[in-house]
């Protein structure tokens, strides 16, 4: 049987000179769950905006259902079936379920949208697909899992039969990502052919047929998914032998933070956190883990002074507690600003000249200069926007500059979230060290595997309630993956 | 790139005039020689263009400081006409010997530009009011405060146009020298903005303001206090904008004059926005500005452009020149807006 997709030599050079893909060749069978696995910066969602029409390679050729073609569009492609789901969602958070999935591919009565047919058409596929919602709910009222099922079905609809799925399970709760897979396979069984791009391996090894590894823009191996290992995969991505990180015996200190019956309000007026106590120690992690939006971002914002405490209290041993937020191109760095002007936000009062109201900004560059040697930062000059850093580059510039602060209570909200395995193992190897420093490290996750591995102690938070407290060895993943669900086993 | 830009989208800007100039049958070479004869073309209008760029500088640097921390005020032309108030008021109320006295004048002119930024600066920074509606209203209060002031409490009866009394000689600016009929507020003017430079550029304050101005929300987390540095902003904008109008009273009319200011405080928004709020460009694009003001009677009267199609070509220019800076800023607003802020 011929290839369904075959793409042949691709490489894409990007504008700015950014290299992404260095010759990738890359077949896709008929029926199959193909996984692209890879860290980020592989290349993966590169070659699949390619497939899909989003951006046209530099070199290279690619053949569908056995044509040679050449997106010019999304449209393109969605032509020959293939449509891909992105990361960040397309959705109008305003619209209807319906309104989001037809948009773009209305079928027209009169001057107006024949909403019979289509919904009927639409009931259909959600059907299918195991969708059970009023089509009429705005998609702003869904949860997170169900909106990635409005987005394929917003594909199903526009007649793909090759799925591409970007990180799709990285919003998910684990239910949400079994429920997913069922999906998935079931499409399988219909004979449709899917792409599943990841960089978790527990994941490619669950869901996929195949599985091609991407690493720094070249294919680094092939292998068929029922004969392959982990570690084998993993040494495929990363090159390099991947141990786990070790952590002195649990020897904690003095209380440092302690949190008693604390309320906060989030933005909507409602309480969101909702009478949570606990107490974080010099010397430990203590892991606040939760399917994000259960109060951990407002938890955090009232403990760092961000806002409003309604009831209870917040007690800190220390004076000042440095905060690495959850998004970094937010909520962490000033994308515009140049490198060494994000690394003195906040402590830029320090680098006065004689104590006037001007810079020293040699001062300032020195510092700079100082805190990428020590925390390994990847740039090529410091006068650049920090937009232009890697992920995992901002984040070390984020962590560098809190780090300078000097402060002995830590809290890091999602710290590795986007990062390569190479970036989270530094981030969390800080972190440990941090601990073994005798700091208070208060840390909020969303992440299993995190929280196991470098966790004293872990709360699970669930409705802005800590339902569940115990230290880390006693937890494994499925009694945490269940409590995050908030179901207490 | 930034400087490229500018006078890309400038020359631009005289090429979509020119072809509209000959779409209604002048010919662009006439009326742009005529426009640039008119601001240049004596040493007498060569000294009127410099002149009118001494406010529309002030208001500029005004504009660019507060657009620098993305905040859209455009309250300049009240501020001006409320600089021109209280610094005539200095002139003309308080004795002191001259020279000092002047100083006094213009710092009280600023301060009244000040004030007129507190209740904006108050209300945008600590309840988040839209700081451009309430610019749009104390611009009116602050030009009918200024007509009652012409038209009756120190209305000057003897005068032949709508102005008030003199203000004290002692108080007024005098020309760089006799030969010069150009007063000293161009070299403080052209001094301010080398001054405001060195402040985004070179202190904390410029700093915080950029940042704050970039990014509110990352500013905050970091512990930048957003609230107090857009309130400053405010302050040190109101500030210049109250000294375009008290270097108009004090270096030139000597008086308060009714409805003096032809849109300085706009030209102003325009030249900040031309520059893109950079405070060492703002020179140069006010010479564009001053240019369209003292050249377009040159345009009218030599090259027989009708009055209205003057306004048209200088709109044309001007919106043309500030379009890559105005999208930026809204792209910007819209971001921000996106995440709550």
């Amino acid at each position: 049987m011929p290839p369904i997709v075959e793409m042949k030599n691709i490489v894409k050079v990007y504008p700015d000179g950014t290299v992404a893909l260095r010759g990738v060749s890359l077949t896709v069978m008929k029926g199959e769950i193909l996984g692209l696995l890879g860290e980020n910066g592989a290349g993966k969602t590169t070659l699949m905006k390619i497939l899909s029409g989003l951006i046209q390679p530099t070199r290279g050729e690619i053949y569908v259902k056995g044509r040679r073609v050449n997106f010019k569009s999304p449209r393109d492609a969605l032509n020959y079936g293939i449509g891909m789901v992105h990361q960040h969602f397309t959705l109008i958070p305003e619209f209807s379920i319906l309104e989001n999935v037809i948009l773009g591919f209305e079928k027209r009565k009169f001057l107006s949208i024949d909403w019979k047919e289509v919904s009927k058409k639409v009931q259909e596929l959600a059907r299918e697909l195991g969708l059970n919602v009023d089509l009429r709910t705005p998609v702003a009222k869904l949860p997170v899992g169900i909106r990635q099922k409005v987005e394929i079905l917003k594909m199903l609809y526009r007649g793909v039969d090759i799925l591409i799925l970007d990180e799709p399970t990285s919003v998910l709760t684990p239910l949400e990502v079994k429920s997913l897979f069922k999906m998935l396979r079931k499409f399988k069984e219909q004979g449709k052919t899917i792409i599943f791009i990841t960089h978790k391996i527990r994941e490619a090894l669950t869901i996929t047929d195949r599985i091609v590894v991407l690493r720094k823009g070249l294919v680094e191996g092939e292998v068929i998914t029922s004969k392959t290992t982990p570690s084998e995969l993993a040494r495929m991505m990363v090159k390099i032998a991947v141990t786990p990180i070790s952590k002195p015996p649990y020897n904690p200190g003095e209380p440092a933070l302690i949190v008693k019956d604390l309320w906060v309000r989030g933005d909507l007026g409602l309480y969101t956190v909702k009478g949570i106590n606990f107490k974080v120690h010099y010397g430990e992690i203590y892991g606040i883990v939760g399917v994000e939006g259960n109060g951990q971002k407002e938890l955090v914002e009232a403990l760092v002074g961000l806002r409003p405490i309604e009831r209870g209290k917040v007690i800190a041993k220390s004076k000042t507690i440095t905060y690495i937020p959850a998004d970094r191109t937010i909520e962490g760095l000033i994308l515009d600003m140049p490198v060494y002007e994000n690394t003195i936000l906040g402590i830029h009062g320090m680098f006065k000249k004689w104590k006037t109201i001007f810079m020293d900004y040699r001062k300032v560059i020195n510092h700079t200069n100082q805190l990428i040697k020590k925390y390994d930062i990847v740039v090529t000059d410091i006068k650049l926007p920090v937009k232009l850093l890697s992920g995992g580059n901002q984040q070390r510039v984020v962590i560098a500059r809190e780090l300078s602060k000097k402060a002995d209570i830590i809290v890091a909200v999602h710290p590795t979230r986007g990062l390569d395995i190479a970036a989270t193992r530094y981030v969390r190897k800080l972190l440990v060290d941090l601990r073994n420093q005798g700091k208070a490290v208060l840390l909020v996750t969303a992440d299993i595997d995190e929280a196991l591995e470098i966790c004293d102690r872990i709360g699970v938070i669930y409705e802005g309630k800590i339902i569940g407290e115990d230290m880390a060895c006693n937890f494994n993943e499925e009694r945490l993956g269940l409590l995050m669900g908030g179901v207490k086993a | 790139m930034d400087v490229i830009s500018s006078i890309t989208s400038v020359i631009a800007g005289f090429g979509l005039g020119a072809l509209l100039l000959y779409l209604t049958g002048y010919s662009p070479i006439v009326a742009y020689s005529a426009l640039f004869h008119g601001a240049f073309g004596t040493v007498e209008s060569i000294f009127d263009t410099l002149t009118a760029m001494i406010p529309i500088i002030f208001a500029g640097l005004s504009a660019a400081i507060v657009f620098k921390a993305s905040l859209f005020f455009i309250g300049m032309e009240g501020q001006l006409y409320i600089g021109a108030i209280t610094a005539f008021l200095a002139g003309y109320l308080i004795s002191a010997p001259s020279g000092v006295h002047t100083i006094i004048a213009l710092i009280v002119g600023g301060l009244g530009g000040v004030l007129w930024g507190l209740l904006p600066g108050y209300l945008r920074a600590y309840h988040g009011v839209n700081e451009t509606v309430l610019a749009i209203m104390l611009n009116w209060i602050a030009i009918y405060l200024s007509d009652y002031i012409v038209e009756y409490a120190f209305i000057d009866p003897y005068a032949t146009i709508a102005r008030t009394y003199k203000v004290k000689p002692s108080a007024i600016v005098p020309d760089i020298s006799r030969d010069i009929p150009l007063n000293y507020m161009f070299i403080v003017a052209v001094i301010s903005s080398f001054i405001i430079g060195l402040l985004m550029y070179k202190t904390t304050l410029g700093f915080e303001i950029r940042s704050v101005g970039l990014n509110p929300i990352a500013s905050r987390i970091a512990g930048i206090n957003v609230r107090k540095t857009y309130f400053k902003t405010f302050i040190i904008s109101g500030f210049l904008a109250g000294l375009a109008g008290a270097s108009m009273v004090l270096g030139v009319f000597g008086s308060l004059v009714y409805r003096f200011s032809p849109g300085y405080g706009w030209d102003g928004i325009t030249a900040a926005l031309i520059a893109k709020n950079n405070p060492f460009m703002i020179i140069p694009a006010s010479l564009l500005l001053a240019t369209l003001r003292t050249g377009s009677i040159g345009m009218m009267l030599v090259a027989g452009v009708s009055n209205e199609m003057v306004l048209v070509i200088q709109g044309i220019i001007l919106i043309v020149a500030a379009i890559p800076e105005v999208y930026r800023m809204i792209h910007r607003r819209i971001m921000l807006r996106r995440f709550r802020l």
